[in-house]
């Protein structure tokens, strides 16, 4: 089996190609009219976003080396795990193996997977600069589920090592954004 | 004082190292577990408080379905504390990864391990090397001896009936 990266992908005919038609409807689909959405998905289950291939690459910005290994260093001292891993994230790794057919039934069998591949659709063209923005500020109004939404997308396009995703967002999320000379500075004249 | 721990907490955080493990299944019942001290009446206060808190703290939030796909999890119980009638108490929310569910007994066959406070290990053993990093030393110092001070010192140069501790 080879990931959806380097395979040459079935065709909706059975044929095998370079470039899939499952992949298209992910980055055609927003810009289509209601009607043209509909249409497509009823042209072949296929061609339906939720269950095509979609591609997942880290978020800039960042070097290469940075997009292709992960942010940071990871510590060999801290770690946690499950004794049995999650059976979603088992199938979030296999997702680029499956047809769309078995993604639809998988979906079917295990209820989290549909939010999954909503999400896994917006990964295709959502973008997330405002994670590196300002954080706006909050008083009373309710807390913004359009920006969990990226936050959730970004870790998704980490394959889900929040420890990246952490070290991706930087600023105050990782205490970046303290003046550290100043600091020690002051604990020294103490 | 180890000052180079000190350096090292500050800006990596705690622990600095350990090792944390629990079985998914007590994260998924940690997930499906639902508070059942938290009045219906106090959902509201709670939602404020939670929105209040976004401004002070670094909370990050996420689709709740997201908890089934991270490797690793553990998940804390957030639970509520009224307000006692002081001015200015607005209750407090308490995150707590110290309660092990079911009182520690097997509950559906599944004895709850996923309380991160539970698998700490004890601090000032010096039998094992490396352990201040999984749970450092605390030290006060003269910390409280000098917050004393400042009260004695606030309390002749200040009516103390403007103030309430």
């Amino acid at each position: 089996m080879v990931p959806v990266l380097s395979r040459s992908v079935r065709t909706c005919a059975g044929t095998h190609g370079r470039l899939a038609p499952s992949v298209i409807p992910i980055w055609v689909f927003p810009y289509l009219s209601v009607d043209d959405q509909a249409s497509l998905q009823q042209a072949h289950p296929r061609f339906h976003p939720l269950w095509g291939d979609s591609r997942l690459f880290p978020p800039g910005p960042g070097s290469y080396r940075r997009r292709r290994f992960g942010f940071g260093k990871v510590s060999p001292l801290l770690s946690t795990r499950h004794t049995l891993p999650s059976p979603y994230f088992i199938a979030h790794l296999l997702w680029d193996w499956l047809s769309a057919s078995e993604r639809w039934l998988l979906a079917g069998a295990l209820p989290p997977m549909r939010p999954y591949a909503h999400l896994r659709v917006a990964a295709a063209g959502l973008g997330l600069s405002l994670l590196h923005a300002p954080r706006p500020t909050v008083d009373s109004s309710p807390i913004s589920k359009a920006r969990a939404y990226h936050m959730a997308v970004a870790l998704l396009r980490f394959n889900f090592n929040y420890g990246h995703f952490i070290r991706w967002l930087g600023g105050e999320y990782t205490g970046a954004h303290w003046d550290w000379d100043a600091t020690f500075d002051i604990v020294d004249s103490v | 004082m180890d000052f180079d721990r000190v350096v090292r907490i500050a800006t990596e955080g705690v622990p600095l190292a350990g090792r944390f493990e629990c079985q998914f299944a007590s994260v998924r019942k940690r997930e499906r577990h639902d508070n059942g001290s938290l009045a219906s009446d106090a959902l509201a206060a709670v939602w404020k408080k939670f929105t209040k808190e976004e401004n002070f703290s670094y909370h990050i939030l996420f689709p709740r379905f997201l908890w089934a796909f991270l490797p690793g999890l553990f998940l804390a119980l957030i639970t509520w504390v009224p307000p006692k009638g002081r001015p200015g108490d607005e209750g407090r929310m308490c995150v707590d990864p110290t309660t092990i569910l079911d009182g520690g007994t097997p509950n559906d066959g599944i004895l709850d391990d996923g309380a991160a406070n539970a698998q700490l290990p004890n601090t000032g053993r010096p039998e094992k090397p490396g352990l201040p990093d999984e749970n450092p030393p605390v030290y006060y110092g003269t910390a409280l001896t000098r917050f004393l001070i400042w009260i004695y010192i606030f309390g002749l140069t200040t009516q103390w009936t403007k103030f309430v501790f």
